[in-house]
């Protein structure tokens, strides 16, 4: 299957700035994927860069077969954006904010059943004809991402989200990207908020300072996170665990130690055996719960370097 | 029905602003009727009607238009708008006719109650005071969605948002000034041909304002991010350049007599182009790091895409500037506009090069917030105060130094500026190389 976006060597520049820089991905249909990273390392750059809004100064950016730079406004139909600040027709009313969307996003028939649906989707349906102006902000945030996937689009771009969202709103948005996961679009997003991407999210994407540090489905981790505690003799045994092989990142967890380890399950007995034939005095070694958040934060300690 | 339109419709056409129209329009018009019809001076129906329309389709009509664009920009749904699949026509359209609905419903009454009332004209006269009144509502329109096109495109100007408004009053108030000079009768002699005066500034308004309509459409090509090549630019100063020629090219003349004044007009007009597009979109170091870019990897569809439209008005009057100098004659003394220029085009070209440079090399200072102004102050000193203190005091050379004049010693001139151009240029440059990130 094809990527649904495919990016090459994309660069693009402020003045005084490079905000990204020669960043490549693709992304697998059917995929969200978390973009993660400092502020300030390029996402929302990047995320316009997607829609067609920035034009780069270099690179390619396909979406789903079609050219970004070249055909911005056919390549409009087969996404939808939801930018950071949610701007509204607030003069309008819920259902002709759709229907807007819908028509300027090339739905040509059955508008009102494609409204409707939408409404029905996202809880909106007793609000069809309120003002946008008169919605709460969850109900803002719902009817924004109404008009973003109303048309269908095979890939969703969402640039912070869940911002300024209550818990349970936030829990029916995760909900909402599932669904829209299942029925088979992709979806690109970006939040501060990453124990909240890690309920949906099956993909991360990390960037700093405009470049890709790392791109890789959760759970298939390139270094899996343990931790070892012992007895006595902390900073001995964590010079010890330096040593050995495929350990990075040692740091002090409380009372033990967390390391990176780039082994699989024999290297992992074996680094335990080597640990103990050095005299650490061992009381519990194991993997850590690997969140996204800690999968993120490994990536952005590790030293700068390009993605393989 | 184009999305864009219907929105604006909903917006605009509420049907209680519909009937107040109706009701204070209708009333206006009574009341005017009876006491015109009460031999009351200065009140004829149809004079009131006329400037009814001008009032309310023109002046308010230029401000909805500008509003189209200003008010998403601050209601923040500009994006949605840009990541919509609608086309630059369709948007461009959509936000010309649609926004302005509701003035050219009450114009389109103003202009029934003219066209009834003003029983004393004939009916070809009525019809091209329609058109002409038409014409001039939907060039101020579109220029004033141009205004606010520019000002979405360029977040620093996004800070002056009421400027659209400010140029809506503008446009009005000088579509009334020009509408009211659109005398009936008279005649005017265009490239050795007759015409009646009324019949051709009514043509050439309505060809203004398609000219208006399209640029519309290329700006939001623009904000959009639908690349373009600038051949429509190129085509609209061509345009204007022959226009404005055709005054002054009488029966009779050679081809020779007909390239020189069309050459010098062109050069002319050029230049003026040349100092407003930079003068509107010069802060922005990274539309020549495009180019560059797009030059050293010989992308020439690319690099036509990305010129900025100062560098196309700049080209385009040295292309003028040369058959200028190869037509000659060079005069004798400050030519009037549109005369012959012959060598005195090179220093003039020249002149425009360096002013654009000057206003990069501020444009790119580090603390560029009020920008425009200084660098119209530093043209300011450069060409009228510096000289005219140093012709003051008798410094003659001095003067010369500063601004030598094209019509005096041309080459002289040129040699000159050629040396103002390299200091600029180096500053700029420096300047330049300070702002773009590492290559």
């Amino acid at each position: 299957m094809s990527p649904i976006v495919t990016v090459n060597d994309l660069v693009f520049e402020y003045p005084g700035l490079r905000a990204l820089d020669a960043v490549s991905f693709s992304i697998e249909p059917g995929t969200i994927t978390a973009l993660v990273g400092p502020n300030g390392a390029g996402k929302t750059t990047l995320m316009r860069c997607l829609c067609g809004l920035l034009r780069p100064l270099a690179g390619t950016i396909v979406v789903n077969g079609i050219d970004v730079i070249e055909a911005p406004r056919r390549c409009h139909q087969e996404l939808g954006f939801l930018p950071d600040f949610i701007g509204l027709y607030d003069s309008l009313t819920v259902a002709q904010c759709l229907e807007y969307a819908a028509a300027a996003n090339g739905v040509g028939r059955d508008l009102d059943s494609r409204v409707r649906t939408t409404a029905e989707r996202l809880q909106l349906i007793d609000r069809l004809p309120q003002r946008a102006g008169e919605l709460s902000r969850g109900l803002r945030q719902r009817l924004a991402i109404g008009q973003a996937i109303i048309h269908a689009p095979p890939l969703l771009i969402l640039d912070e989200p869940a911002s300024g969202l209550d818990p349970e709103a936030r829990h029916a948005l995760a909900d909402l990207f599932r669904a829209l996961q299942t029925q088979g679009m992709s979806l690109i997003v970006s939040s501060h908020i990453l124990a909240e991407l890690q309920d949906y999210a099956t993909h991360m994407l990390v960037l700093r300072a405009g470049r890709m540090l790392e791109h890789r489905a959760l759970g298939v981790a390139a270094n899996t996170v343990l931790t070892l505690e012992v007895l006595t003799d902390l900073p001995t045994a964590a010079a010890t665990l330096k040593a050995q092989a495929h350990v990075t990142n040692v740091e002090q967890d409380g009372s033990g130690l967390r390391f990176s380890f780039a082994g699989d399950a024999t290297a992992q007995a074996e680094l335990l055996r080597g640990l103990i034939a050095a005299g650490v005095p061992v009381v519990r070694f194991g993997a850590s719960g690997s969140t996204l958040q800690e999968s993120y934060l490994n990536s952005v300690r590790a030293p700068s370097s390009p993605p393989a | 029905m184009n999305p864009e339109f219907k929105r604006q419709l909903w917006l605009e056409l509420d049907p209680g602003r519909v009937v107040v129209l109706a009701i204070v329009l209708g009333a206006l018009f009574t009341l005017m009727g009876m006491l015109d019809a009460r031999g009351i001076p200065g009140v004829a129906v149809p004079t009131v009607a006329l400037v009814t329309f001008i009032a309310m389709t023109v002046a308010w009509g230029a401000h909805r238009a500008g509003e189209s664009v200003l008010a998403e920009l601050r209601e923040r749904t500009w994006d949605t708008q840009r990541i919509s699949a609608l086309s630059p026509t369709e948007m461009g359209w959509g936000k010309l006719f649609g926004a302005t609905s509701y003035a050219w419903l009450g114009g389109a009454l103003c202009l029934a109650v003219f066209a009834l009332t003003a029983s004393h004209l004939e009916a070809t006269t009525i019809a091209l005071i329609v058109l002409q009144a038409v014409g001039g509502a939907v060039l101020v329109h579109a220029l004033s969605l141009i205004a606010a096109l520019v000002q979405a495109g360029h977040p620093k100007l996004r800070k002056g948002l009421l400027g659209g408004n400010v140029a809506a009053v503008v446009l009005g108030l000088a579509y009334a000034k020009f509408a009211s000079g659109l005398g009936v009768g008279g005649h005017l002699v265009w490239y050795g041909v007759t015409f009646d005066s009324f019949q051709f500034n009514t043509v050439l308004l309505l060809v203004t304002a398609g000219w208006a309509v399209f640029g519309v459409q290329r700006m939001m090509c623009h904000e959009l991010q639908v690349a373009t090549r600038p051949w429509a630019w190129a085509a609209f100063l061509g345009y204007l350049t022959l226009v404005a020629a055709g005054s002054t090219v009488g029966p009779g003349f050679g081809v020779m007599n007909m390239l020189r004044p069309i050459t010098a007009l062109g050069t002319e007009l050029a230049l003026v182009a040349t100092y407003l597009c930079a003068l509107t979109v010069f802060r922005d170091p990274l539309a020549l790091r495009r180019l560059a870019r797009y030059g050293r990897a010989e992308e020439w569809r690319r690099l036509l895409e990305a010129a900025p439209l100062w560098l196309i008005s700049l080209v385009l009057a040295a292309g003028f500037a040369l058959l200028s100098t190869l037509l000659g004659p060079t005069p004798d003394s400050r030519p009037s506009f549109g005369e012959p220029l012959g060598l005195c085009a090179l220093p003039l070209l020249l002149y425009g090069v360096r002013d654009v440079l000057l206003l990069l090399t501020v444009g790119y200072g580090l603390q560029a917030e009020r920008a425009e102004i200084t660098a119209l102050i530093y043209l300011g000193v450069l060409d009228w105060l510096a000289p005219a203190i140093l012709g003051l005091i008798g410094f003659d050379l001095a003067q010369i130094a500063v601004r030598p004049l094209p019509w005096q010693h041309p080459l002289v001139a040129a040699l000159i500026l050629l040396v103002h151009i390299g200091v600029i240029g180096r500053l700029a440059y420096q300047r330049y190389r300070a702002r773009i990130a590492p290559p």
